[in-house]
């Protein structure tokens, strides 16, 4: 698969996740090393990941107008902030878009920039991530 | 973490966990990631890997999620971010001593590097922002 770097601006939408307490458990478990986890007062910040980042990722992935080549993939970096505390049962509607979208000297860098809107429409949850894609040895 | 903001030499609990397969797999199924450089030693290899690795989001996940414990009374997390440097291959420990570098009384910023056991830097750049409660 060759990538498009025309795809700059391509965004992506998903249906609303809810900060589900019982899913939250399971995650926090895996990143912990315990099971149970510690209580948690509110939901922790890379759970980002799971309401925010992979509804939205693998629609990136698969998508051929961006020609993403998988097995050579790398997560570079990433970033989440958050314009308040959220709260265990809130609902947030993610979306985004890549950002940034070229090669030099054979690797791929792609950045996708995420958005979780709240129920009054806010956005209270941002990812950024930067991909890269290893060019052929 | 006693109150808000940590003082600048306070020191934050030493991140040590052992990121085994079975954590690896757990995170798969919670996250939804299940690209098989974590979970299938066949592809991993096959794409030039010595084995699985983790999840980059599961090694900044766990050094973040120690920060987030230690000071969750006190404050909320409005920040993490990190350079995924190096991977981490599955069953190593990833390790590292969080710093507080910035104390100010609406925010705090601690400073988050990770390295395997090889010594090879896995998380660089890390940054977790807390703001009090």
């Amino acid at each position: 698969m060759s990538f498009h770097p025309e795809c700059l601006g391509r965004s992506y939408s998903a249906p609303p996740e809810i900060l589900d307490r019982e899913r939250h458990l399971a995650y926090a478990a895996a990143v912990t090393g315990q099971d149970p986890p510690p209580e948690l007062v509110r939901p922790l910040a890379c759970f980002a990941a799971v309401y925010l980042l992979w509804p939205i990722v693998p629609q990136l992935f698969s998508d051929q107008q961006v020609g993403l080549d998988l097995p050579r993939l790398l997560h570079g970096e990433q970033e989440f902030w958050f314009e308040r505390p959220l709260q265990f049962g809130e609902e947030l509607t993610p979306e985004g878009s890549v950002t940034r979208a070229d090669e030099r000297r054979g690797m791929v860098f792609l950045e996708l920039l995420c958005h979780g809107r709240d129920g009054r429409g806010e956005a209270v949850a941002h990812s950024r991530s930067l991909f890269l894609v290893r060019g052929p040895e | 973490m006693v109150g808000f903001p940590p003082a600048l030499d306070e020191v934050p609990p030493k991140l040590s966990q052992r990121l085994t397969q079975e954590r690896i797999d757990a995170y798969a199924k919670a996250s939804g990631d299940h690209n098989p450089i974590h979970l299938d030693p066949d592809f991993a290899r096959a794409v030039g890997l010595p084995s699985t690795i983790a999840h980059g989001l599961l090694t900044l996940g766990s050094a973040a999620a120690e920060i987030e414990i230690w000071a969750q009374e006190t404050a909320w997390t409005s920040r993490v971010s990190c350079r995924f440097s190096a991977p981490h291959p599955s069953g190593q420990v990833v390790s590292g001593q969080p710093r507080v570098i910035e104390s100010e009384s609406t925010r705090a910023a601690i400073e988050l590097e990770a390295e395997n056991e090889a010594g090879e830097r896995v998380l660089s750049r890390g940054l977790v922002e807390l703001r009090p409660v």
